[in-house]
């Protein structure tokens, strides 16, 4: 009776913690599901994830476009950049907008997906509920290449030489 | 016997090629001046290199033909068809070097693949983070859809030709059929002047709808003229990763549409309309011809569509299809959907209405690619005559009538070349599929990637990335420089080449 007592108690403890490991790998796998979802699993997998709660990060590339009732960024992870509808009240400052010359912020969008919005003209895009910012973006300095600049020079005096060849040839266009 | 050509063939050919790259050269100073109003110092470092080595190659060839100026007059058929299509090649590598030197490409050949896209206002693209290109590239790359969708060659005839029997030949081999005017040299300047006028009404109204769309002035004044040289020229470049779908406003796709339908049209139509007669649109073949056209595969995508069941309700069906419809049809490539939701999300009668319209194009004598209206017109207008014929009396005589600019009585020369050309599209649409299917691509995906290379669409499934493989990039730009020209001075260059090596 007592064997049988232990390893009904070895049994109950083993399934809590099995249930246990379930639970908190659940909540694992279902926070990997929400946490930036790329974008081109998204486009994949519009139809799976169209309107539900979903997660994406990455650089506002371009600009911030004030209409009526919101605004409207575009968001790259890199690989593809998604639009991203926003309320006035869910708005997060943006500092930095990517293109040549600046890197963008960093956002965490929270939102609902739509592979073929209703609302916008059947567009794939996502309504942020919740913008964060991660990281601020940054101002890119391009330095000319010292390569370019030899490159350059050489070929001036390579032209320079060629326009006086053909000077003295007659054959000058 | 094949006659091998001699050496002042060779000579005036030489002669001809220079001229082009400089003048590739002189025109690569507007992203220079870009590069230097906007203080992009890298790329203004890409275009000085880009401006000598055009000049140098083009003053090299110069002086190895010894040719003076004033050669055009002699400028034969095999000269002038020669040229065009090496121009195109020449222009392509000259054009590559500051796009390459960009930092935006993963090879010299990804480089090549989206200059001849834009010279031949396809809009394929391979570039890497085009969202952090500088004003300067972006300037270059809708240039080059400006001036290849008028042709390399017009530029050089505006520049550098003044006499009309060897620029005749230039324009002609350049996919170029009809004249606006009795002389060349004034038609090519008609329809330059019919493109800046459009550019400049065109990309102001595209500036303001971008300004209320909440883009600041001098964004939205480059996009507006990027925009407009990309549409108007049915290139289907932008200046974001996103295409048109970046700007999220509807009046912006509105007004993109018109601006493509207008660079679908003939330029001798648009002529006609500018001097005064108007009637023209509503009597000619090639007007009729496209709308049916377009009407039929709209038809045909709609249908597709609403089994579809991607779109809540019939406006956003219709904004969707719609668009990327008259954006394949009048060859831009502009769009408002991603390349995998036409394999992912539209069936596959949607993909095939959308790929017929690809193939079928806009007007002669206009930017688009493609087979073109006025030879499904004529196509039409002869299946119709054999029928009558058939119909009645074996001694009747059936005349064919149809109106282009003017009445014409369909003829037997007419309906070979349409059938011709037609013929070879098919086969250059059959060639570029089946190396798509070779390298492992679906064959409806690769069917639709080969149309949109050869009819100089840009539309694109999802095939044309920087990761395809280099022999499948390689027939695209084959397919591209082969569908823009329409054939015919490629298929007299290949002719040159064998006769250099098997002529006596």
């Amino acid at each position: 009776m007592q064997v049988k007592r232990v390893r009904l108690i070895q049994f109950i403890f083993f399934l809590k913690l099995y249930l246990l490991i379930g639970v908190i790998g659940d909540m694992l796998v279902t926070t990997s599901y929400g946490e930036g979802i790329a974008s081109d699993e998204l486009i994949e997998k519009a139809k799976d994830y169209d309107g539900k709660e979903i997660v994406f990060q990455g650089e506002v590339i371009g600009d911030i476009m004030e209409r009526r009732d919101g605004f409207w960024i575009n968001i790259s992870d890199g690989k593809n950049a998604i639009g991203v509808f926003c309320k006035k009240e869910f708005f997060c400052g943006i500092r930095f907008t990517g293109d040549y010359s600046h890197k963008g912020d960093i956002l965490e969008i929270r939102g609902i997906f739509h592979r073929a919005c209703p609302e916008h003209g059947g567009d794939l895009d996502i309504h942020a509920i919740k913008m964060t910012r991660l990281k601020e973006g940054e101002r890119i300095i391009h330095l000319a290449s010292q390569k370019k600049i030899q490159l350059v020079i050489w070929l001036g005096i390579g032209l320079f030489i060629l326009v006086v060849i053909g000077l003295i040839r007659g054959n000058f266009l | 016997m094949i006659i091998r050509p001699s050496l002042k063939d060779i000579k005036i050919i030489l002669s001809n090629l220079g001229k082009i790259s400089i003048i590739l050269g002189i025109v690569m100073v507007f992203p220079l001046l870009i590069a230097i109003l906007f203080k992009e110092t890298d790329p203004m470092y890409d275009y000085l290199i880009g401006i000598f080595a055009s000049f140098i190659t083009g003053l090299f060839l110069i002086q190895l033909s010894s040719l003076k100026d004033k050669t055009d007059s002699k400028i034969k058929w095999m000269h002038g068809m020669t040229v065009v299509s090496l121009s195109w090649i020449m222009a392509m590598v000259l054009g590559a070097i500051p796009l390459y030197l960009s930092g935006h490409f993963r090879s010299f050949l990804d480089a090549c693949f989206d200059t001849m896209s834009g010279f031949a206002t396809t809009g394929l693209a391979l570039i890497t983070d085009l969202d952090h290109l500088s004003y300067a590239h972006n300037m270059w790359r809708h240039l080059m859809i400006f001036l290849g969708g008028q042709g390399i060659i017009l530029v050089g005839l505006t520049l550098f030709m003044s006499r009309t029997r060897g620029a005749f030949r230039l324009y002609v081999g350049e996919a170029r059929e009809e004249n606006i005017l009795p002389n060349v040299i004034e038609t090519v300047r008609v329809i330059w002047s019919l493109s800046i006028v459009y550019l400049i009404l065109g990309s102001t109204i595209l500036t303001i709808i971008m300004l209320f769309e909440g883009i600041p002035l001098s964004k939205a004044v480059l996009h507006g003229i990027w925009i407009f040289m990309a549409t108007f020229d049915t290139g289907g470049f932008a200046p974001q990763s996103q295409n048109i779908l970046y700007y999220h406003s509807p009046l912006f796709e509105l007004a993109t549409m018109f601006i493509m339908l207008l660079g679908a049209m003939n330029f001798r139509l648009h002529y006609a309309l500018w001097t005064g007669n108007r009637k023209e649109i509503f009597r000619d073949i090639e007007i009729a011809s496209f709308f049916i056209t377009m009407g039929l595969t709209f038809f045909i995508t709609s249908l597709g569509l609403s089994r579809a069941d991607v779109y809540p309700g019939a406006i956003p069906m219709f904004r969707k299809g719609f668009y990327q419809l008259v954006s394949g049809h009048t060859g831009t490539g502009y769009a408002t959907i991603y390349p995998r939701q036409f394999i992912n999300e539209w069936t596959a009668l949607a993909i095939m209405g959308l790929s017929t319209a690809m193939a079928l194009g806009g007007g002669v004598c206009s930017t688009t690619g493609g087979i073109k209206a006025l030879r499904i017109g004529i196509i039409y207008k002869a299946f119709s005559q054999e029928i009558k014929h058939l119909l009645t009396s074996e001694l009747a005589v059936i005349i064919q009538r149809f109106h282009h600019i003017k009445d014409n009585i369909l003829n037997d020369k007419q309906i070979k070349m349409a059938f011709l050309v037609t013929f070879n599209y098919l086969i250059l649409f059959g060639i570029g599929a089946l190396f798509g299917v070779f390298y492992g691509y679906p064959l409806m995906d690769s069917i639709f990637e080969s149309i949109s290379a050869a009819a100089n669409v840009g539309l694109s499934c999802g095939i044309t990335t920087p990761f395809m493989p280099t022999g499948l990039k390689i027939v695209y730009i084959i397919e591209m420089w082969a569908g823009r020209l329409e054939f015919m001075s490629i298929f007299v260059l290949a002719g040159l080449l064998v006769s250099m090596i098997r002529g006596k």
